[in-house]
């Protein structure tokens, strides 16, 4: 049999494919040409009826999503596409579009009615692939939400890669990726519609669900996520996908070299990945099968300036000038690459792209919030990476807070977040500090931020040498009161007389010392102690009141250590301005 | 609260790392996601891993109820306890 022949998307819908040509799959029906083509027709009477020039398209359904892009362009209209389905992200988008389409208004059209009684139907006219295209919307540096432009003629230079690079591999398109993504929408939609491949309007989020598709559709093509292919290996068996996929795409982020492995090892290939943005397309790609190298897809030039930043020429960008990304790497001889990570502060959380410098002007958009610093937390036990958010609070937060407690404080400014935010990208850890770790050039380092987050919460610290941190307020004249719970376990009781447990009165300095650095923006070095007494044992499992009270004329920390049993300890930690170290 | 209730709310703090939350502060029958506790698809997935790890409980995509089932405490403790051999 000839494979179906290869149309560029600016001709799709004028060259048209025999009417029983297969195009996706909902559910179990294989959905033929012509019923694709009706549907378009349905929609593009509806979109060429209107006025309307720009059009949102907020169609949750991959199928419904495809059908409403070729008929806006069809009728020659923009579209525009929101960067998630979150109600508030369309919303942000909604005010620069004339008119919609979603799922809802897709299914109250009558089907069939725009060709009704005209026989012979007027045939589509091919595109204009400079005119025609869409627009994506994605989180920038600046931290302002971002309006790329995509001409039908960029997207049609990359799709056309795509086929000269992997059109051969056999099978349908599966996805548990989403569609309204630059990644997904070329190649869970575009991709397999130009080719004549057809694809599954489902999402297989489930993992269960993608085995069930992959074993009734399958050998296929999947087109998924570093999200999805980290955990499957955990929630099913690898072997089940031997012979059922005949590539894995994996773009959005880095897939880590013990997941590829895991799938080399079981599959005998490695996860392809596609390195990308919304603003360039495709860069690169990479197997990895024993190295870590990334080669640039055919018509891609990539060089780093002398910053170490990759840059590229790209016909996947709208002209021929040079462009430089936001990731920093090394070139090989070969051409080959390898990355070294960002260069700037948007970050990626689970392949979901944010800017740190957007969320942060959020929060400090709230009524509670003086001043907000975000850090990204290396996953403790889990695979997951989190948000941390260190917060300075107005009078009216730190009133709430001595309300409401950490939690309903963090939960509250959750629920701002998310009015913007997918709820993967929410800060996970709440930090309220009096100040910020900026530095002596004023500067506020990410390991500072980070730190914050490194002594307290439940497993870090009280089974070695530290106490958990119950919870922490500030004091109307500014000094911050923690409670802290000092476990039977801790590794500090074995040390002294056996059966006679006793908590080294140094072991209450040294946590004075290092919360009083996490919350006080300290200058110099230790200097003295003084005015140091210990007054009573600490018992295990005892719960402490520590107050810490920062002078910031004179730099001095005075502390108290006390619980239901009276004072434990006090005295003053004075530092001194270091000379030139 | 049952043993199996309150075991599945400890594994949700453990497995999801949440930080000031207790057990008690997770409502039996509120909903997890969402609204509610707060969770997200990614922790939906790492839930799944850690009741499957605890409770050996296997998901079946031919279950019409599997977002149901995650729904809240209480859902997740019925179906582990349709799903155990007798006398677990």
């Amino acid at each position: 049999m000839t494979p179906p022949a290869f149309l560029p998307l600016a001709g799709l819908l004028a060259r048209g494919r025999p009417a029983d040509h297969p195009v996706a799959w909902i559910g179990a029906r294989l959905v033929p040409w012509q019923d694709f083509e009706r549907r378009v027709r349905t929609v593009h009477a509806f979109v060429a009826r209107s006025d309307a020039r720009q059009w949102l398209l907020a169609c949750a359904d991959p199928f419904d999503f495809a059908v409403a892009l070729f008929a806006v362009w069809q009728a020659g209209r923009r579209a525009l596409i929101p960067p998630s389905q979150q109600p508030g992200a369309i919303e942000a988008v909604a005010g620069e579009a004339d008119a919609r389409l979603d799922d809802a208004t897709l299914a109250n059209l009558p089907a069939g009615a725009a060709d009704a009684g005209r026989t012979p139907l007027v045939p589509f006219a091919p595109l204009d692939p400079a005119h025609c295209g869409l627009d994506l919307f994605t989180s920038g540096t600046s931290g302002d939400a971002q309006r790329i432009a995509k001409s039908l003629a960029q997207l049609d230079a990359e799709v056309a890669t795509l086929q000269a690079q992997w059109g051969a591999l056999p099978g349908p398109v599966l996805a548990t990726a989403p569609h309204h993504h630059i990644y997904g929408l070329l190649f869970r939609l575009l991709w397999p519609l130009a080719a004549g491949r057809p694809f599954d309007a489902g999402t297989c989020d489930v993992p269960e669900l993608l085995l069930a598709r992959l074993a009734t559709l399958g050998p296929a093509l999947l087109v998924s996520s570093p999200a999805q292919l980290a955990r499957l290996p955990e929630l099913v068996a690898l072997e089940a996908l031997r012979g059922r996929c005949s590539a894995i795409f994996s773009s959005g982020g880095p897939l880590s070299a013990s997941v590829a492995g895991q799938y080399f090892a079981t599959l005998g290939q490695a996860p392809v990945e596609v390195y990308g943005s919304t603003e360039t397309g495709g860069i690169a790609w990479r197997r990895q099968e024993g190295e870590d190298l990334w080669t640039p897809l055919p018509g891609v030039t990539v060089r780093f300036d002398r910053d170490g930043v990759l840059c590229l020429r790209s016909p996947f960008l709208p002209d021929a000038a040079e462009r430089a990304t936001g990731d920093g790497g090394v070139a090989l001889a070969d051409g080959r690459f390898r990355l070294t990570g960002r260069i700037d502060r948007v970050v990626k959380i689970e392949e979901k792209r944010l800017s740190l410098a957007e969320m942060e002007s959020r929060l400090a958009a709230h009524a509670w919030v003086r001043e907000a610093a975000l850090a990204v937390l290396p996953a403790r036990g889990g695979t997951r990476q989190r948000l941390g958010a260190a917060v300075v609070a107005t009078p009216e937060g730190a009133r709430m807070l001595e309300a409401i407690g950490r939690r309903g404080f963090g939960d509250n400014l959750r629920r701002h977040l998310a009015h913007w935010f997918d709820a993967v990208l929410l800060p996970r850890r709440w930090r309220i500090v009096p100040a910020l770790p900026y530095n002596e050039r004023g500067k506020l380092p990410a390991a500072a931020v980070a730190a914050l987050f490194e002594a307290e919460g439940p497993g870090s610290g009280s089974a070695g040498t530290l106490p958990e941190v119950v919870r922490e307020r500030q004091d109307s004249d500014g000094s911050v009161v923690l409670e802290l719970f000092v476990p039977a376990g801790l590794e500090l009781f074995a040390g002294h007389f056996p059966g006679f447990p006793i908590l080294p009165g140094v072991a209450e300095v040294h946590w004075v010392m290092l919360h009083a650095r996490r919350l006080f923006p300290l200058r110099g070095r230790f200097s003295r102690l003084s005015r140091l007494k210990f007054l009573k044992r600490v018992a295990p499992d005892t719960t402490l009141q520590m107050r810490l009270a920062f002078d910031p004329a004179t730099g001095r920390i005075d502390f108290t250590v006390g619980s239901d049993a009276g004072t434990h300890a006090s005295g003053r930690i004075e530092f001194a301005e270091a000379a030139a170290p | 609260m049952t043993e199996l209730e309150s075991a599945i709310k400890e594994l949700i703090i453990e497995a999801l790392e949440l930080e000031d939350l207790a057990p008690d502060d997770i409502v039996t029958d509120a909903p997890l996601f969402g609204e509610g506790l707060g969770l997200d698809s990614i922790d939906a997935l790492e839930l799944g891993i850690a009741l499957k790890k605890r409770f050996g409980l296997e998901l079946r995509s031919d279950d019409p109820d599997l977002k149901q089932h995650f729904r809240s405490v209480e859902s997740l403790a019925r179906l582990i306890a349709t799903r155990q051999p007798q006398g677990v």
